[in-house]
């Protein structure tokens, strides 16, 4: 393995101190539980009970700390050995809300199952497809991944969550104040205090938020009246599965979406971990995606959400300059106990809304910068200002004006609301029109 | 970083002094139970803050009006105010419309012609429960374009004996999940007494049963439409074979929650004339029957989506 970068304080081959890896650990955890609020939401919409809602959200932190000890495997075929946490994506929410729809919980996991292995399938697939992706196009990758990020991070950072919503003030002078907290501790913290920057601007955005009131008597009677203990799966027949023909393309076409994410994150964590990167370790996605797909394989097999790798935790691990691996054994593990323990699991649950938007603004900065330095990384050529201008553009009009796509056929939705998807796919195409144009591979020296 | 120093002990203290902190405002915390069954802040806030008013009410007695008028105080801030009526329709506090206090309004209706007045006082006269929610096309003074507002009612009784009906209200309210199974389940009560006669008040669109778009339906066991008013012209029509946006058969899957259960919630795609894209609804229903024969009662209400959710 390459020696850890510049401004790296716990390289990924580094072990931290017993202390600071379970301290790195709950910062990552605080990341992963703001997306816990997907379970809930979908069991909620298809009219599932209180004890479905509990046994989903358990067995997704199972699923999602399994995953990332799974991932962060070094040695062996599965994982990409890196500190590449999962979290329950909102990538399969609309598709896993239609299975829900149709077919209730068991279809909604046998749907889940599917997209596992097809994300295995995938993984066995990506080591050979080096030609479709040079620097420039994984650069692309993962800004959209981090672009994915900003409806989430700005609508929280705002405090609007609906449309029509109140913007209050109190809320952005929370979220300010969070997010100030953050960069000042990474920008003049030294060490440790660098390590711990987002926990402790958690821990304070935490605090004037229960100030404010915006952690309620709702949300504390919520915490108070979770069991501390308690086995997954209480109360819900378990294991039941079911399958939809009308559903495995749009399941399919999410898994490979899922993938080109994963695929940007590990390419992340791969840069993070090697100043001198300088193109994609295809062979190392593929052993990261396998990882990813075993996740999700078993999130529909366990009773979960699907999970995915969490662009906001690779991005907090360039943030806090620490991504050992030995952390995602830490928040893999502290993930699991979790999903036994309610009450603990409630406490991150009920992170407020300002607190999660500084978290997501903070890391999402890393993803954007990081894809563009992916980019930079040789000089661009005229050839690829064309490729990835146009794949941006029409990219981020699936996000900026998504209205233009209401009437493509419904199983091109998942394909055409994605500013990922577009991006990548026009991107791959437009490379290889000007490799068969020039009947030589695009190169970025000229 | 290899060794373990005292101080890096620190950031422990530090977060076990946050948990513990966390733990003690749990334990100390105001359960309001009126509030759980909301899922809108903004429902909540306004739920908490009429309830607030009311509880200066019986403390203070009517010399808490003074403190409603107050202009950009807590209680008249922005369109956020509160009026009161006595539970004969005549105004006792209005600082909106001052106009409108000492005179009985019992008759004044909205822009559909509900009449608005008659439905906060049959809330705030009901023994068993004096509280709830009224929904209405308002016209605000000065606007020009009307706009939905829902406002929540209350019972209040001060400490001279005095009984108000007090209540404050939201434009453009998000549909709470109980707006519609209150509904439903105030239609299958009025259903269970007066039989099939009501029917013709569900087909009103100025009455108690409808707000918004949400209206009551009725189909009976065989999935044939009893009261559709959506379209009134069509009722009779035969729905069984129904299927949403998504090909989901919404009406045999109603029939199959409500084998097991007296009442269920079911989603589906709705599809709409007017909408491109289908609508994603959610609807509560309520098995009844009438002279031995059963009915499926429900209504459904338009599914809010998270402004980051791309579905």
């Amino acid at each position: 393995m390459a020696a850890p970068p510049k401004g790296m304080i716990y390289g990924v081959d580094d072990k931290p101190p017993f202390l600071v890896t379970i301290l790195l650990g709950l910062q990552h955890i605080f990341t992963m539980s703001s997306m816990l609020v997907l379970p809930v939401v979908i069991v909620q919409e298809i009219g599932g009970s209180f004890l479905e809602i509990n046994s989903v959200v358990s067995f997704s932190m199972i699923a999602a700390g399994f995953g990332t000890i799974l991932q962060s495997l070094k040695k062996g075929p599965i994982g990409s050995g890196y500190l590449c946490p999962n979290l329950c994506g909102p990538s399969y929410m609309a598709v896993s809300l239609e299975a829900g729809w149709l077919g209730g919980l068991p279809l909604m996991h046998g749907m889940i199952m599917l997209s596992g292995l097809t994300e295995m399938a995938f993984a066995q697939v990506i080591p050979k497809l080096r030609k479709l992706f040079p620097p420039e196009i994984t650069g692309l990758v993962v800004i959209m991944v981090g672009v994915a990020l900003i409806p989430l991070g700005v609508s929280r950072f705002i405090g609007v969550e609906y449309s029509g919503d109140s913007i209050e003030p109190p809320k952005i002078i929370i979220a300010c104040i969070t997010l100030c907290i953050m960069i000042g501790l990474n920008l003049w913290g030294k060490g440790k205090i660098r390590l711990y920057g987002v926990l402790i601007g958690i821990i304070v955005g935490y605090l004037l938020s229960l100030a404010a009131g915006l952690i309620g008597s709702a949300e504390l009677k919520q915490v108070s009246q979770t069991p501390l203990f308690a086995l997954p799966g209480q109360g819900v027949k378990m294991f039941r599965y079911a399958f939809n023909p009308s559903l495995i393309i749009p399941f399919m076409l999410i898994s490979v979406i899922q993938c080109l994410k994963s695929f940007g994150n590990i390419i992340t964590c791969q840069k993070l971990s090697d100043d001198d990167w300088k193109e994609p370790d295809l062979k190392n996605v593929g052993k990261g995606l396998m990882a990813s797909g075993i996740s999700v394989f078993t999130c529909g097999l366990l009773g979960g959400v699907a999970t995915d790798t969490s662009a906001s935790n690779v991005g907090l691990s360039a943030a806090t300059g620490a991504n050992s691996r030995v952390i995602a054994w830490s928040a893999g593990g502290i993930f699991i106990l979790l999903g036994f323990l309610p009450k603990m699991a409630a406490l991150f649950t009920i992170m407020p809304q300002p607190v999660m938007g500084a978290i997501v603004v903070f890391v999402t900065c890393y993803m954007l910068i990081s894809g563009m330095q992916i980019i930079l990384t040789n000089p661009i050529s005229t050839r690829m200002i064309f490729i990835i201008g146009i794949s941006m553009i029409f990219g981020l009009s699936a996000d900026i004006a998504s209205s233009l796509f209401f009437t493509v056929p419904s199983w091109l939705v998942p394909v055409c609301s994605s500013s990922l998807t577009v991006s990548t796919l026009l991107a791959v195409i437009l490379n290889q029109v000007f490799v068969v144009s020039d009947k030589q591979p695009a190169k970025t020296k000229q | 970083m290899h060794s373990l120093p005292a101080k890096l002990l620190t950031p422990f203290k530090i977060l076990f002094g946050f948990i513990t902190l966390l733990a003690i405002a749990v334990s100390c915390t105001d359960e309001r139970k009126s509030l759980d069954q909301y899922e809108f802040d903004e429902t909540k806030k306004l739920v908490a803050f009429v309830e607030d008013a009311a509880n200066l009410i019986k403390t203070k007695g009517i010399v808490a009006f003074r403190d409603f008028a107050q202009k950009d105080s807590k209680w008249l801030r922005g369109n956020r105010y509160l009026f009161a009526y006595d539970l004969h329709g005549t105004c006792i506090f209005h600082p909106v419309t001052p106009e409108l206090i000492g005179r009985n309004i019992i008759n004044m209706k909205d822009l559909n012609g509900k009449p608005v007045i008659v439905e906060i006082v049959q809330i705030a006269s009901n023994p068993k429960h004096p509280f709830g929610w009224v929904h209405y096309l308002w016209m605000e003074p000065g606007e020009i374009y009307p706009e939905y507002k829902s406002s929540y009612i209350m019972r209040v009784t001060d400490r001279d004996g005095h009984v108000f009906a007090i209540g404050s209200g939201n434009y453009k309210q998000k549909a709470e999940k109980i707006f519609v199974s209150d509904m439903v389940d105030s239609a299958c009560i009025q259903l269970e007494r007066k039989g099939l006669e009501m029917i013709p008040q569900f087909l009103d669109k100025s009455g108690k049963y409808t707000f918004y778009d949400s209206y009551i339906f009725i189909i009976d066991e065989k999935g044939n439409a009893l009261v559709d008013p959506s379209f009134p012209s069509l009722s009779g029509r035969k729905l069984l074979n129904l299927k949403d946006a998504i090909g989901k058969p919404i009406i045999k899957e109603m029939i199959e929650k409500l084998e097991t259960n007296q009442t269920a919630w079911l989603s589906y795609m709705s599809k709409s004339p007017d909408e491109n894209k289908p609508v994603k609804k959610l609807a509560y229903i309520r098995k009844i029957h009438i002279n031995h024969k059963g009915y499926i009662v429900g209504s459904s209400i338009r599914l809010e989506k998270p402004v980051w959710l791309k579905i």
